[in-house]
């Protein structure tokens, strides 16, 4: 297990998260920076409004800097999604957890004058269980090593649109428009979208996933350099989903981990996990969560229907629960990240420092990257992003 | 070759005979540990007047269970009921060994910052024992304790920073354990102990788990050795 992976897997188990920041030099949360004052006449183009896009956005408009963010889908978030309407709470379709301390909020806002507050969950599973060799296993002494936070009433997406969009403005986002080329050998940018469009601007930050560039959607104009795109093939972007499942009885535990306990430390970059997705929520219902990435979440995430996914679901979850789970189902919700055409993974596993440091660094001083997987604090994080999108504006108007 | 072994009450202690021959030859039949740990649960149901107690030690320590963030200390104070001497004949050497069966009454607190806070009540039932004149002791116990647990369901951020549990909820439950701990005297009566216990929560309203904790504490014996 290299040093990324480690940091990720401890991250998403929440061990360590308390050594980890400000360990580790590139794109990282510096509390001071948020004061510092930002310079720039030029006009910027921020392509993706996820964690990392939002919060360039965000720190362009705290100084008054002109910016167009372009966004491929209909709405803001990105790998950040909610639904309101599935439970009698909202659920976060993307990232859930907070992989961090609470003061994660302040860092991201940066403002002592914005107030307000957030209700979470200190997250501390306790009833852990696994599934392997066909057996159910207890694992619950382990619950004090969790250390993280969920969101009680919110989501991510809610802190998103309550303390970072209104600073943006609606009116600065184009939804609907995927960029297919950034032409960065002029003088200005020109930046054109699927429906022909073109934008222009002085400099653009780019914060689609990995796998939207290295599957060749956007075409640069010159050609990336080839260390940016050594630096790019470090990184892995597997398969990612998440299922919710409503059943009229709780019949599972808090945690059941799919691959046995080891698997979490394991050095694969894959995880599986069911979990109760109402834990310490205000909610009488019975929901379900899955939350799988890597390879192992590759056979649900490549079947065809919702319907073959779902059955399948089930299928496993009677197996282990003895035909509770098809007796008890009620509904399902599915957000295949795969499939979504301009996320099309997870998130970056593997990756090593210096190829994110690789990947900060400007081209031509007019092309500019950011994102989860290019965070070397939190990797793999929403406030990883988004803070590595905060700080590359820091590069982008030196 | 079996080692011949005698029992050598010492004159201090009035143990209850009949109860120690029984533990003493069940014992000496089945492993120790299976002979020992039905006997240790019901030593505290035992009238005290059958017992010749005397506090022996007082315990304060360091506990946390097994994991990287919770904290927690724990004050015990250990009452002898009994103790005997073993002395063990061997092909060439004689070892004498002292036993002691205690309990201790102990009280501990523990918990993890946002997450939970834990106060625990807890009636140890233990048997040491230690070569006589040696520094080192080792002690096997069962604890039946009771534990409350506030556990923390909302914990409120502020933008600016701050941050607090905004609710607890109050969780009851028992709490048996089975310890390990090992000690030695480190100087006069002063000494040092470490001890491993494996403890079940027993919740009368919420999900049964385990839980695994490590101590590490000073204990001052009050009873000369
Ligand atoms: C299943 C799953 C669970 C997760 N769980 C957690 C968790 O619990 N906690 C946590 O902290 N993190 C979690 N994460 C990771 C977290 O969601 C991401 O790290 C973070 O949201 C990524 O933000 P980003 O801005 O880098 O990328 P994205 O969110 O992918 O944003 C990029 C944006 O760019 C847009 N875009 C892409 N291509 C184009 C184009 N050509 N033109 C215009 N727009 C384009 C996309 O539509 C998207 O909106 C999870 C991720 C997944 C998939």
């Amino acid at each position: 297990m290299n040093r990324e992976e480690f940091i990720k897997k401890s991250l998403l188990l929440g061990i360590g998260v308390t050594f980890f920041p400000s360990v580790f030099s590139a794109c990282q949360k510096k509390d001071d920076s948020h004061a510092a004052r930002l310079h720039y006449d030029g006009e910027v183009l921020i392509i993706g409004a996820g964690a990392a896009g939002l919060m360039a956005a965000y720190r362009l408009a705290l100084n008054q800097i002109n910016f167009r963010i372009l966004e491929a889908s209909p709405h803001f978030g990105g790998r950040v999604k909610k639904t309101q309407d599935f439970a009698d709470f909202p659920i976060d379709l993307g990232a859930e957890w907070i992989h961090d301390e609470p003061t994660v909020f302040r860092d991201m806002i940066g403002n002592d004058q914005v107030q307000g507050s957030i209700d979470l969950i200190p997250y501390n599973p306790r009833e852990i269980k696994s599934w392997s060799n066909g057996k159910l296993h207890n694992h619950s002494f382990f619950s004090t090593f969790y250390r993280e936070y969920k969101f009680k009433n919110t989501t991510w997406y809610d802190f998103f649109e309550d303390f970072i969009v209104p600073t943006i403005g609606l009116d600065n986002m184009v939804f609907n428009s995927p960029v297919n080329k950034i032409d960065y050998g002029g003088s200005r940018v020109r930046v054109t979208t699927t429906d022909g469009q073109v934008y222009e601007a002085d400099k653009v930050l780019v914060t689609a996933s990995v796998n939207v560039i290295k599957d060749g959607l956007i075409d640069f104009a010159p050609a990336l350099p080839q260390a940016k795109i050594d630096a790019l093939d470090t990184f892995i972007m597997p398969d990612g989903l998440k299922v919710f499942i409503q059943f009229s009885e709780r019949f599972y535990p808090d945690v059941l981990l799919m691959q046995g306990l080891s698997s979490i430390l394991s050095s694969e970059s894959e995880e599986k996990i069911y979990y109760d997705a109402a834990f310490k929520k205000n909610s009488s219902q019975n929901i379900l969560g899955l939350f799988t990435v890597g390879p192992v979440a590759s056979p649900f995430t490549g079947m065809d229907t919702e319907q073959e996914l779902i059955g399948a679901i089930l299928a496993e979850l009677d197996e282990i629960f003895k035909g509770k789970a098809s007796q008890t189902y009620q509904k399902h919700i599915i957000q295949n990240w795969s499939k979504e055409a301009y996320v099309r993974g997870s998130y970056n596993f593997e990756g090593t420092a210096g190829a994110a440091s690789e990947m900060l660094k400007g081209v031509d001083d007019k092309l500019y990257f950011a994102g989860e997987a290019f965070s070397n604090s939190a990797p793999a994080t929403v406030h990883g992003a988004g803070l590595c999108g905060f700080d590359q504006m820091e590069e982008l108007v030196r | 070759m079996r080692a011949d072994t005698a029992v050598v009450f010492p004159k201090t202690a009035q143990p209850n005979q009949v109860l120690y021959l029984a533990l003493f030859t069940y014992g000496n039949q089945m492993s120790k540990l299976q002979s020992f740990l039905p006997l240790l649960f019901l030593l505290p149901f035992i009238s005290p007047a059958q017992l010749n107690l005397q506090a022996s030690h007082i315990s304060l320590g360091y506990l946390a269970p097994f994991a990287v963030y919770d904290i927690g200390a724990k004050a015990g104070v250990g009452f002898s009921c009994w103790q005997w001497e073993q002395v063990s004949t061997g092909k060439e050497k004689t070892k004498a060994r002292i036993h002691q069966i205690y309990f201790e009454p102990q009280l501990a607190y523990f918990g993890q910052r946002n997450y939970y806070h834990a106060l625990w009540a807890n009636l140890e039932t233990g048997w040491k024992w230690q070569g006589k004149g040696k520094k080192r002791y080792s002690s096997l116990s069962l604890g039946l304790g009771y534990l409350n647990r506030s556990e923390a369901l909302t914990l409120t951020t502020h933008l600016d920073g701050s941050f607090s549990v905004s609710e607890w909820e109050n969780r009851p439950a028992f709490l048996p354990s089975l310890n390990y701990s090992w000690g030695i005297r480190v100087y006069r009566s002063f000494g040092l102990y470490t001890r491993f216990s494996y403890a079940y929560q027993v919740y009368f309203q919420h999900t049964n788990a385990g839980l695994l904790f490590f101590e590490l504490g000073v204990r001052y014996t009050l009873l000369p050795s």
